[in-house]
């Protein structure tokens, strides 16, 4: 009865083992076929998907992230995943370390970057798709906007996420002008909590991304961003943003995008003419 | 913090070397291997990789040889040889194709890690290694030829690029260079010595080392070079290299001694001399080899050759009307293997020339004497020159003007000659000819004489017309 408990439990995880690094040799391939959205596609998923990351898939996302080809490149997410891949169980281990110091050169930002990342992860939106109005729709994810507008289309790079955030769902704020046209603007709000790292007391600023969608083009929206800062070892569960941060139009027809609470601000939105 | 690592920047110590994009030679083999290394099955990386990564032929396939060098400087399924990891990046750095663009980084950043952990040492041996590529196949070998008389190979490549020999001979150890034709890539098959027993100009035991190497020629083709050096004492002379033959694939044939004996060999011939013989591919050939008494011989006369040459001030200029000296140099006469033999004063503007026609020169025998004037057939002339002569004209039917300087004609006098043989393995009825000229008178084309006031003699080879 134990002689087939064990081969039993063999059988379970053998093809597991052997699934698992096969698809991970396919993402590795993928990447040595330049074809890097194809890799992290295929080891994404075995770094971040399950309890015991594979430390070698780690290592070669790492590389897939860094070549650029898949939006813009973020250092410490690079560096972070390195971390993670140097692990006693990694055969690459001294290589991940010495890319990992190689990118940090040991400066000390960059370095805690790289150990935030490595501990809490990258943190990244989860992507949308927002319908403006018929035949005007925007699409968000790691390349940037995706704008689909009057039967044309424009990409606007733009790349979000950093160690240890935690964003906020996307969300679409449609502002209507006063008058008879009922005309209407279209802002894109990015929330994320972002983890502090050089203070004693664990604390987590709230800051606000924005960005108008003007037809084809996207706009970003000036201002610190800095909604809120909260103390704690992770940011509130759950948060009420629009009551602290949001668009609203004047009489006369201006928009501004508000803050309230302790970093209240008031910024006008500046018209589309002027643009 | 982007570092903007660039696909042609190149970092550190390979500031100079630009590294373009574009394809990269990954092969289906090749993928095959990465598949092995991702699922930690390394001698199977190893076995499939290796070959493709330390293949020093265009285009390189840096995609393996990335692969290579993790696993070089990890020991995995490899000895660990961080050099050789180093060697391996580099040249996915300096040469096309270059690696895929998303390995860029990590091979330069990995090149100048490995840069930093290096010695100097290692480092210099990395760069040779990235030029030359790696080991040749060939392994250190000793040949006994005689009591005392014995010959190690060893393989300085990469370092020297070449091997060399190394012979104890009459109670001393000298270092001489083996010429091998290789290339980087290339492999040599072990060396071999070959002992002859030959039967002219006497008998005698002659050892010769063969070896065959295998040339990269261009993306999977291996051209087998031969070569064959004698063994002389303390010294290694070459007698030839020759092409084989040219096969495809991703590495050479292994060959048995026997399939390489049917190739080429050396022997004895049916004359009892030594010669060297393709007898296979679109060009059966072969050739004797000369003997040591002959090589030295000719390097001898080439030696006192060029020291009488060395001796001339080639600025000296002379009246052209003059009359001769009739005194010429020992050192300084030679022929034309043929009815034609000539000598020089010491300071080259003097020359003295004897010819003969075809039937006096094949009347020659071992001892003859010609009188002047008499012998039909038979011409000496002295031209004097106004500046000292680099070369001989009379060798060739075209002639410069200006070539025979003045002459004068000897109208009276004897010739003798005395003829005796010398073995000269590729021209047989080779003699050395000593022509002795006595008594003679020489008149110049406005009649004026001169009369011989001391001996005149030349030496040279010739080669008597077959009776």
């Amino acid at each position: 009865m134990r002689v087939a408990a064990a081969l039993a439990a063999c059988i379970l995880v053998i093809p597991s083992y052997t699934t698992a690094q096969t698809t991970a040799a396919d993402g590795v391939l993928a990447l040595v076929r330049d074809d890097p959205a194809e890799a992290v596609r295929i080891l994404r998923p075995l770094v971040e998907g399950g309890a015991e990351p594979d430390p070698l898939a780690a290592f070669f996302l790492a590389l897939a992230y860094q070549s650029g080809g898949i939006g813009p490149t973020d250092q410490s997410r690079v560096c972070g995943l390195l971390l993670n891949a140097a692990t006693p169980a990694n055969p690459l281990r001294p290589q991940a370390q010495a890319l990992a110091i190689h990118l940090h050169m040991n400066h000390a930002l960059a370095r805690e970057q790289c150990m935030m990342a490595s501990a809490r992860g990258w943190g990244e939106p989860a992507w949308t798709t927002f319908l403006l109005a018929p035949g005007h729709s925007v699409r968000i994810d790691r390349g940037g906007f995706f704008v689909e507008h009057q039967g044309s289309s424009k990409v606007t790079p733009e790349g979000w996420g950093g160690a240890g955030w935690k964003f906020l769902p996307i969300r679409l704020s449609e502002v209507e002008l006063p008058g008879a046209d009922r005309a209407r603007r279209y802002f894109i709000d990015l929330f994320a909590w972002s983890p502090h790292t050089q203070v004693d007391a664990p604390q987590w600023s709230l800051v606000w991304f924005a960005y108008e969608v003007v037809g084809a083009d996207v706009v970003r929206l000036s201002g610190n961003g800095l909604v809120v800062t909260t103390v704690g070892p992770t940011p509130p569960a759950s948060f009420p943003v629009d009551e602290f941060a949001r668009f609203v139009s004047t009489d006369s027809g201006q928009i501004e995008r508000v803050i309230v609470g302790p970093e209240a601000s008031r910024i006008r939105v500046p018209d589309r003419s002027i643009r | 913090m982007n570092h903007g690592l660039g696909c042609a920047l190149v970092v550190g110590f390979m500031v100079g070397f630009g590294a373009p994009c574009g394809a990269n030679a990954q092969t289906a083999r090749t993928a095959d291997g990465i598949r092995a290394f991702v699922q930690g099955d390394y001698a199977n990386a190893v076995e499939i990789l290796k070959p493709a990564a330390e293949r020093w032929q265009m285009p390189f396939d840096n995609t393996a040889a990335f692969f290579m060098a993790l696993m070089y400087d990890n020991g995995l399924g490899v000895a660990q040889d961080s050099v050789r990891a180093c060697a391996l990046l580099l040249r996915a750095v300096v040469h096309e194709p270059p690696p895929p663009r998303a390995l860029t980084f990590i091979v330069q950043a990995l090149a100048e890690d490995l840069k930093s952990r290096l010695t100097p040492e290692q480092t210099g041996l990395c760069l040779l290694q990235v030029d030359n590529g790696f080991e040749t196949g060939s392994q250190p070998v000793t040949f006994t030829l005689a009591p005392g008389h014995w010959l190690t190979i060893e393989d300085d490549w990469p370092k020297k690029r070449g091997f060399s020999a190394r012979i104890e001979y009459g109670g001393k150890q000298s270092v001489v260079e083996v010429r091998v034709p290789l290339m980087p890539g290339g492999r040599v098959l072990p060396f071999n010595v070959t002992e002859l027993t030959t039967l002219r100009p006497a008998p005698a035991e002659r050892h010769f080392l063969e070896a065959f190497s295998w040339i990269p020629a261009q993306a999977n083709r291996w051209t087998l070079m031969w070569s064959v050096f004698e063994i002389v004492r303390d010294t290694l002379v070459e007698v030839t290299f020759e092409e084989l033959q040219t096969v495809g694939g991703e590495r050479p044939p292994d060959y048995e001694t026997s399939g390489l004996r049917r190739l080429a060999n050396v022997r004895v011939n049916a004359d009892g001399d030594a010669e060297w013989v393709v007898s296979s591919g679109a060009e059966p050939r072969n050739d004797v080899i000369e003997t040591d008494a002959e090589r030295q011989e000719v390097a001898a006369a080439r030696r006192e050759r060029a020291a009488a040459e060395k001796a001339v001030d080639w600025t000296v200029r002379r009246p052209i009307d003059r009359a001769p000296s009739l005194a010429f140099s020992s050192s300084s006469n030679e022929g034309c293997m043929g009815p034609v033999a000539y000598g020089w004063s010491s300071d080259r503007t003097e020359a003295i020339v004897l010819s003969l026609d075809r039937d006096a020169f094949s009347a020659v025998g071992s001892a003859s004497t010609f009188v002047i004037g008499q012998a039909a057939g038979v011409r000496v002339a002295a031209h004097v020159y106004d500046a000292p002569q680099r070369q001989w004209p009379f060798c060739s039917d075209v002639r410069m003007l200006g070539d025979e300087g003045e002459g004068w004609r000897a109208v009276s006098g004897t010739v003798t000659i005395e003829l005796a043989p010398v073995f000269r393995v590729r021209e047989p009825g080779t003699y050395r000819a000593t022509i002795r000229l006595s008594r003679a008178e020489f008149i110049s084309a406005t009649g004026a004489r001169v009369r011989q006031s001391q001996p005149i003699i030349l030496s040279t080879l010739v080669r008597l017309p077959e009776q």
